[in-house]
């Protein structure tokens, strides 16, 4: 199933991210993550691929809303207003501890936005991220 | 009695009158009709008491027949009995006509004075009330344009101005700056239209300082209706206003502490619950380790626990200002059962209910499922051991309030010991049943916040009993 799946994890707090990785490590051994601790990071990771043009453009985001110097619902305003990534086709969970219908509902607008994840990332929830 | 016999002037003049006339008429012949002379006496006595005129009336015929008893003879002829006769009856007229008048004068007299008193106390009252005004209230009166014409000792005083300083002054001098122009906008159209006035203002005193003043301000109108001047008064409430900042802040801060040990801890005790599930996984771990291990997952347990409570709360706390609107009571708990399907098949529950006599009601909809939801997993949870839950929902109406009532047969309450207690945060009464302890302190804020009433009876062992009654014109029922 793990056909040319790379996926971007954005989340500031360091051991959900160790978490993270320890479950993909785990369960999805072909999926290489990338870790970036906030929306500006990420932002300047996805930059630097399309850039590069390299395999390794992600095509799945796991992405907190609760982040220092930018939060997930602000990046994801940027990343729809930024022209050189609408060529991308990329997926994005949102993964948080946070349950506010109104985050809910205000990511649930962009139209790259297919899951909405409480933390923790589990096994049955990547695979339904990834194949679903 | 002691009776003064003390002549003042005008009693003196008309005895010293009465005295030389008397003195004439011994003089003269008795034919001539001398009589009418003792009337000039009354000119001077007009003005005294009753029974003075009477008295003088009576010396007056005395006299006039005095002269004829003393100078009686046999030839004396009817002329002289009907020449002293007629003086006598002009005398009594006389009489009768002063003292009518007198009485005339008096009661006029009284009626003035009664008048005098009456202004007298007006004034005396109306003093007292300025007194109370001036002393509670900061009071100005200005013209149409705003221009101060009068303001009181307290407004100067907390204006930090001179009277001298004030008069002829727009009142835009106090204008702090804090209020938008649409709110004096909005107030000069108010008292502009012949209307009160009333508002919170924020002034500025000559010293830069800032106070808060409850305000009222009237429109006075000449007789013909129309605006000549505004009169304002004011309460100083700076000492309110600080208080309500402080509180405030005190509020926001508690809210943000509540939101950060509830959210931000989340994350950590997440991460905790899944490392300890990955350790668990992992392969050589010793049998002591599992135990301590199983003691690190219950407390983390614990305290997911406490964080989802203060969660729920926040989370209530935020839905508290939800729209009403017209809601059916079968569709709303139909949305509830199904949201709760799994618990009430797990323990085997059965649902009543009958919203026959009332099926509508205005409500905000999500409070109305928190309290569906919340009523019926308590009866679900606090069943009887052995016996599955059975709940019946009813809707009523009951002198005009609509009654919700959640009737359960668990284990019930004693409420001689719990009544006061059952409905406060955190609070539980069965230590072996999984429970948060927020369900009914949930549903007593909803129904209070949209202005109703819940009641509870219950015995342990006979179930429990929820009466929620709302009042439809506080809800504003619309059918």
């Amino acid at each position: 199933m793990n056909k040319q799946i790379s996926l971007l994890l954005v989340d500031d707090d360091e051991i959900m991210n160790f978490v993270s990785s320890v479950i993909l490590k785990r369960y999805f051994q072909s999926v290489e993550p990338k870790v970036v601790l906030n929306g500006k990071e990420a932002l300047n990771y996805l930059e630097s691929c399309v850039q590069n043009n390299t395999s390794k453009i992600p095509t799945h985001v796991l992405l907190d809303i609760n982040m220092p110097v930018m939060d997930g619902l602000t990046f994801l305003q940027v990343f729809n207003q930024t022209e050189k990534f609408k060529q991308l086709s990329v997926k994005i969970a949102i993964l948080t501890t946070s349950l506010r219908s109104s985050d809910h509902e205000a990511a649930f607008k962009y139209k790259q936005v297919t899951h909405f994840l409480e933390k923790p990332l589990s096994k049955e929830k990547l695979e339904e991220f990834i194949k679903g | 009695m002691k009776t003064d016999f003390k002549l003042n002037n005008s009693q003196l003049y008309a005895a010293i009158g009465l005295v030389i006339v008397f003195c004439i008429d011994l003089c003269i012949p008795l034919g001539v009709a001398i009589g009418v002379l003792y009337l000039a006496c009354f000119l001077l006595v007009s003005r005294q008491t009753k029974n003075i005129i009477l008295i003088f009336a009576i010396i007056g015929c005395v006299l006039i027949l005095a002269k004829l008893a003393v100078y009686y003879t046999p030839d004396t002829s009817w002329m002289v009995f009907a020449n002293r006769s007629i003086s006598v009856f002009a005398v009594i007229m006389t009489t009768c006509l002063v003292i009518q008048r007198r009485n005339l004068f008096e009661k006029t007299n009284k009626e003035r004075e009664d008048h005098l008193h009456l202004i007298e106390e007006t004034k005396n009252k109306l003093e007292a009330f300025q007194q109370a005004i001036d002393t509670y209230l900061l009071c100005t009166l200005t013209d149409t344009q705003g221009t101060i014409i009068y303001a009181n000792k307290s407004f100067c005083e907390i204006a930090k101005y001179s009277e001298d300083e004030l008069l002829g002054q727009n009142h835009r001098i106090i204008n702090s700056g804090y209020h938008p122009q649409e709110f004096f906008n909005q107030m000069w159209q108010t008292i502009a239209s012949g209307n009160v006035w009333r508002g919170e203002i924020k002034n500025k005193a000559k010293d830069g300082t800032f106070y808060w003043v409850a305000t009222v301000i009237l429109s006075l109108k000449d007789k013909n209706g129309k605006i000549i001047q505004y009169f304002s008064m004011r309460m100083d409430i700076t000492d309110k206003k600080q208080l309500e900042e402080s509180f405030f802040k005190e509020k926001q801060e508690m809210e943000c502490f509540t939101y950060v040990a509830a959210h931000d801890l989340k994350t950590p005790v997440v991460n905790m619950a899944t490392l300890a599930n990955m350790m668990e996984e992992t392969n050589g771990i010793s049998e002591e380790a599992k135990v301590f291990l199983d003691k690190i997952k219950l407390s983390v347990k614990q305290m997911q626990n406490t964080i989802s409570k203060l969660n729920d709360v926040i989370a209530f706390k935020k839905n508290i200002s939800e729209q009403s609107e017209d809601l059916s009571l079968r569709n709303e708990l139909n949305d509830v059962l199904s949201s709760i399907e799994y618990s009430i098949k797990t323990a085997n529950a059965k649902i009543n209910y009958d919203f026959s006599e009332v099926p509508h009601i205005y409500f905000p909809k999500i409070q109305l499922h928190s309290i569906f939801q919340n009523l019926i997993t308590n009866g679900i949870k606090y069943h009887k051991p052995g016996v599955s839950p059975v709940i019946d929902i009813q809707s009523k109406s009951n002198k005009g309030n609509i009654c919700l009532i959640v009737k359960d047969n668990g284990m019930g309450l004693d409420l001689s010991l719990y009544k006061e207690k059952i409905f406060g945060l955190f609070k539980r009464f069965h230590s072996d049943i999984d429970g948060k302890g927020i369900g009914l302190y949930i549903v007593k804020s909803i129904v209070e916040n949209n202005g109703g009433k819940i009641d509870v009876h219950s015995n342990v062992n006979e179930g429990t009993t929820f009466i929620i009654s709302l009042n439809p014109t506080t809800q504003k029922l619309e059918l």
